[in-house]
């Protein structure tokens, strides 16, 4: 079922299309907010995919498949809402979700991202992704293992050698193949 | 550094992430992920019961205008009889003796000012004239208040801004819209109008002329040219036809710049879930065999339609829209792409049949050996289940009140038919329930379905009643379309 589909069927029955949404992405949901909240018990984690779940009933008809799919939109949802679980959790001081998303994206921050991705695409083909897939997407490393055919400690090597370049790159060094 | 490193990550924007989307997913326990569909569903459900009276109160408002404006006869005649009038085709079947008339479209569409405007199923029926015009653009920006869906300031500014008219009988005219529908986008604090949609029926003496359409605000008119269609074709004349199980399935495609366009109609007496809004906001057919979600693939959902190609290949599906009686859909592909072969895997339709049940009330659980049998398949109801439970709230008088009433589990299973046509759901309704709704229920991981209920506790049995039995209408269809019926 591609996305149009789905969102098809949740205009029209938005609780058989949210069991849909639920059945396809809870696994890319959970990943996400729990490499978010480690720390914290399984049923906080679930929690928060719920409220991410919850939020996006509330929200997907802001969804644009032009520029856009539901995948993203649920993996940028749960990211944001595991932070602010998080920040809620630690006793930090919080935003509520829709302010957090909403509020303004000063110029620094757009700048720290494109440093970020550009150290991030500067790994190279399948590291990039692999770091992605550990550090946003929270993917296990033996998940990561099986998904690109290497052995678990392939990935972690790799892992650990990507996390260095980009700190590097991103503390101002020079980073050089080694 | 790493605290920073991860704070940046979670800036990180839909477009950002985009080539790193992972392409496969992760699964959960089933167990962890039923606990949160559960606790979801939840919510969901919390929140509707906040909104329902609010939307009782917009849905009472808009039956009384409706009837008010179209009155309660031809709303009952459309019920009850099948229209077979097409407007793609510019076809008919009349079985009484009604006059149609067919739209020769001289202008059907324009985009003036970044707003593409379309003329859509335009026809006519012995003196009204059915048109549809809609929209598309940045139409226009409202605040959240003059969005809310109970407020009429959207269609107010919509209409001073694109108010239309119609020229005909030498004259212009305004006209009022007899449905309409925006879709929007939701811009923080702010919604843009993307689509407008408006439906017009009129009554005109002399139908056979020209009508030219204008919009406030635009330059460019639609037109088009109503005349009187005196041939009595049959739709399987249309395209490639099939017809098994008294249900006739025809259909014919167009090349077009854009990519294939292809229509379909199904023919039959019965109600199908295809084309019946009714039923297409409540009940999600499924697939063939596939009784819960959890047992649909996504191969089996789009096994349930697709259209192939000369080499077998399925063509890509890129939008779609209604027509009487069908669908049409645009596809990516060209001429090169033919003959083309429309599949469409078994239908799901609506009985009419009405059944009642009574169901005694237990003090905590009873076993049941009650049967209904309709026409597709019995439902067997095997045990009730009864909590009772406190409910807290206000009376009308705004007084704190407490009442005890019981909180119902009724067991049940379906059993379909041998045969075409076999039963796999029906909708059910407690009365005198304090918390029901039309709901499709999904079996359990035992087979068995189970509805809730809240009853007055003092009641001794609770009538069930059984509606609107859905089942598969057990046979796939295939089209052939060797060629295009037009090439633009």
């Amino acid at each position: 079922m591609d996305d149009r589909e789905l969102l098809q069927i949740l205009q029209k029955n938005p609780e058989n299309g949210m069991r849909l949404v639920m059945k396809e992405y809870t696994g890319l949901c959970y990943y996400i907010v729990k490499q978010k909240l480690a720390d914290f018990s399984a049923e906080e984690i679930e929690e928060c995919v719920s409220d991410v779940f919850l939020a996006f009933y509330h929200q997907y008809t802001a969804i644009d498949l032009e520029r856009g799919s539901i995948k993203g939109f649920l993996a940028v949802l749960s990211r944001r809402k595991a932070v602010d679980r998080w920040r809620k959790l630690a006793g930090k001081e919080t935003l509520p979700l829709q302010e957090e998303i909403t509020a303004a994206d000063t110029l620094e921050q757009q700048e720290d991202r494109q440093i970020l991705l550009d150290a991030v695409r500067a790994l190279g083909d399948p590291d990039g992704k692999i770091l992605l897939l550990k550090y946003y997407f929270g993917y296990p490393s033996k998940m990561i293992a099986e998904v690109y055919g290497l052995q678990e400690n392939t990935v972690n090597q790799k892992i650990r050698r990507s996390l260095a370049k980009v700190k590097a790159i991103l503390e101002g060094g020079v980073c050089y193949e080694g | 550094m790493k605290d920073n490193w991860e704070e940046m990550l979670d800036q990180l924007e839909e477009k950002e992430l985009t080539e790193y989307l992972p392409e496969t997913l992760p699964e959960v326990d089933e167990v962890t992920k039923k606990r949160i569909e559960k606790q979801t569903l939840k919510k969901m459900k919390k929140e509707q019961k906040h909104f329902s009276r609010k939307q009782i109160a917009v849905a009472v408002i808009c039956l009384v205008a409706v009837l008010g404006v179209v009155g309660r006869e031809p709303i009952q005649a459309a019920f009850e009889r099948l229209f077979h009038y097409l407007p793609g085709a510019g076809m008919y079947v009349d079985e009484e003796e009604n006059v149609y008339y067919e739209a020769e479209i001289i202008t059907g569409e324009f985009t003036e000012n970044d707003i593409h405007v379309r003329l859509k199923n335009v026809y006519a029926e012995n003196h009204a004239v059915h048109m549809e015009v809609e929209m598309t653009g940045n139409l226009v920006e409202l605040t959240r208040e003059e969005y809310e869906n109970d407020s009429p300031d959207k269609y107010d500014k919509l209409e001073e801004m694109y108010a239309l008219t119609m020229e005909y009988d030498g004259k212009e005219h305004e006209i009022s819209t007899a449905s309409r529908g925006v879709l929007a986008e939701d811009e923080n604090d702010t919604y843009m109008i993307m689509r407008y949609r408006r439906d017009y029926q009129r009554y005109v003496k002399n139908v056979e002329q020209t009508y030219t359409v204008r919009i406030v605000g635009l330059e460019n008119t639609l037109s088009f040219r109503l005349t009187s269609n005196t041939g009595k074709e049959q739709p399987e004349n249309i395209g490639a036809s099939q017809t098994q199980n008294d249900i006739t399935i025809t259909a014919k495609a167009d090349v077009a710049e854009q990519g294939i366009w292809l229509e379909y109609y199904i023919l039959t007496d019965e109600r199908l879930t295809d084309f019946d809004d009714y039923f297409a906001y409540r009940l999600t057919p499924l697939p063939y065999g596939c009784k819960t979600f959890d047992s649909i693939t996504q191969e089996k959902f789009q096994d349930m339609l697709y259209v192939t190609n000369k080499d077998g290949e399925r063509l890509r599906y890129r939008g779609q829209e209604a027509v009487e009686n069908g669908r049409r859909m645009l596809l990516e592909g060209t001429a090169e792409d033919f003959p083309i072969t429309f599949h469409r895997a078994s239908l799901t339709g609506v009985g009419r049949e009405r059944e009642s049940v009574e169901i005694p009330m237990p003090e905590s659980i009873r076993s049941l050996d009650q049967t209904v049998a309709f026409p597709y398949g019995t439902v067997t109801f095997e045990k009730v289940k009864a909590e009772k439970i406190e409910l807290s709230g206000q009376n009308a008088a705004g007084e704190e009140i407490v009442a005890e009433v019981k909180d119902l589990e009724i067991t049940y299973t379906i059993t379909p038919n041998e045969g075409k046509r076999q039963l796999y759901g029906v909708f059910m309704e407690a009365k005198g329930s304090l918390d029901g709704y039309p709901q499709q229920i999904f079996p359990d991981e035992d087979g068995k379905y189970r509805i809730h209920a809240l009853v007055g506790s003092n009641n001794e049995t609770v009538t069930l009643e059984l509606y609107d039995p859905y089942y598969w209408i057990v046979d796939d269809y295939d089209l052939v379309l060797e060629k295009p019926e037009s090439v633009k």
